[in-house]
């Protein structure tokens, strides 16, 4: 019997609390995510309810949307190693998904751009900010306007946010009816 | 009613008495100066400085003599401030007297301001993670006149109603045979607060040629929410057709 290894058998539905979904998180593809759900919530925030909120929104600009907007960066970079690397090709193999890491790619370095002026990423990497400054006067914008975009997007093609939602509702529809049918 | 300063860089005779005058009055600390050809210092506007002398050397090749040229930086409160337009939380706004300030309690630091600013004006700071810029001592105007005028020994600075300066500046031009930086000759973002006449031309100071309009990036950057409806509308067409199906589904 060498070589043969053996399978423990998954539970179905799987058991679900606290413990168990900060476990998942900690994985990087549902990591990827959740910071990617912090950026774009904490993003709308900004600019939906800046008017109202003012100097409230401030921690949230700098921590939530700008520290973790790096260490996003960072995780992005990870992921993207960790597609091509796993050979997990069906990930990206998809138009919506294609395009989504177009779109990530715009708000990173349009995000990154933003952040430089003025200084921080110039102590760190200097040549970094020389190259990124030339587009520094549109990246506000671009940033803004490509996160609506890929918002229309995402909702409207398969494989995006609502897509996501509608997964959700169907996973819980089924665990519940599965539990109905043990009782 | 609407104020403004005459900034005339030829009666200027470099002092410094307007920097000095403006940390004094706002506060702000004084920062380490630096050896360059120029003898600028401090080197930039920044957080900290709010207003700033320029010094620069001409050197005419043709008759061998040489020139200093003094030229004031700061915020140049714009009629219609790009700044303002680009803040998400309005912290910047256009006050009827003229001044163009900053509600530091509101900023979140996000520098849209920077980036909107065609003069590069809105400085950040990374200790306080807050944008910070020259306000016309808008806690003076029109009682007193802003702290940098009032300290200034040669005019170089002059303070009055709006109506008041654009006559004054327009009897300087004729003297200097110029320009009117600001208004009359170049109007930036709808014309300026603090009005430049100039001995020569406004590139020659390191002044941009700004249209008198707002940059294309700032309606990106107010209109794109819109964007939202096409979304909303998208997926109340994708729940309505997926609820169907799922309804089909179950009948068959």
């Amino acid at each position: 019997m060498t070589g043969q290894k053996e399978i423990s058998e998954k539970k179905y539905p799987p058991d679900v609390n606290y413990r168990t979904v900060l476990k998942g998180l900690a994985r990087l593809d549902p990591f990827f995510h959740l910071l990617m759900a912090i950026l774009l919530i904490t993003g709308l925030m900004i600019d939906l309810l800046g008017p109202w909120l003012g100097g409230w929104l401030w921690s949230i600009r700098t921590i939530a949307h700008g520290y973790l907007g790096a260490l996003f960066i960072l995780v992005f970079i990870v992921y993207i190693v960790q597609v091509i690397y796993s050979k997990k090709m069906r990930t990206v193999l998809t138009a919506t998904n294609y395009v989504d890491f177009l779109f990530y790619i715009i708000l990173i370095i349009t995000g990154m751009t933003t952040a430089s002026a003025n200084k921080p990423w110039i102590d760190v990497i200097p040549g970094l900010f020389h190259a990124l400054s030339p587009i520094a006067e549109f990246t506000p914008a671009i940033h803004t306007a490509v996160t609506y975009v890929w918002i229309v997007f995402s909702t409207v093609f398969p494989g995006g946010i609502l897509h996501g939602i509608a997964s959700v509702y169907l996973i819980s529809h089924l665990k519940k009816k599965s539990k109905m049918e043990r009782s | 009613m609407e104020y403004a300063v005459l900034v005339d860089p030829a009666k200027c005779i470099g002092c410094r008495a307007c920097q000095v005058t403006c940390k004094r009055w706002n506060n702000r600390p004084g920062e380490e100066t630096t050896f360059s050809n120029e003898w600028t210092n401090p080197p930039k506007l920044s957080f900290d400085t709010y207003t700033h002398i320029q010094f620069k050397l001409e050197h005419d090749e043709t008759t061998g003599s040489t020139k200093w040229r003094f030229f004031n930086w700061r915020c140049m409160h714009c009629h219609e401030p790009a700044c303002a337009e680009a803040c998400p939380v309005s912290a910047i706004t256009k006050h009827e007297e003229g001044p163009v300030v900053v509600n530091i309690n509101r900023c979140i630091g996000c520098k849209f301001c920077v980036s909107a600013c065609p003069f590069g004006i809105p400085k950040f700071d990374p200790d306080t993670g807050k944008v910070d810029k020259c306000h016309m001592c808008y806690d003076r105007v029109p009682h007193k006149e802003p702290a940098c005028v009032q300290s200034c020994p040669t005019d170089a600075l002059l303070f009055g109603t709006r109506d008041s300066i654009i006559q004054k500046a327009m009897k300087r031009k004729e003297e200097l045979n110029g320009y009117v930086y600001g208004d009359i000759d170049n109007k930036p973002l709808g014309g300026t607060s603090f009005i430049y006449v100039l001995d020569a031309e406004p590139s020659v100071f390191g002044l941009p040629e700004v249209g008198e309009a707002l940059p294309a990036t700032v309606p990106v950057i107010k209109y794109s929410k819109w964007l939202l409806v096409p979304a909303a509308l998208g997926g109340l067409a994708y729940l309505v057709s997926w609820r169907r199906r799922r309804m089909k589904e179950k009948e068959e």
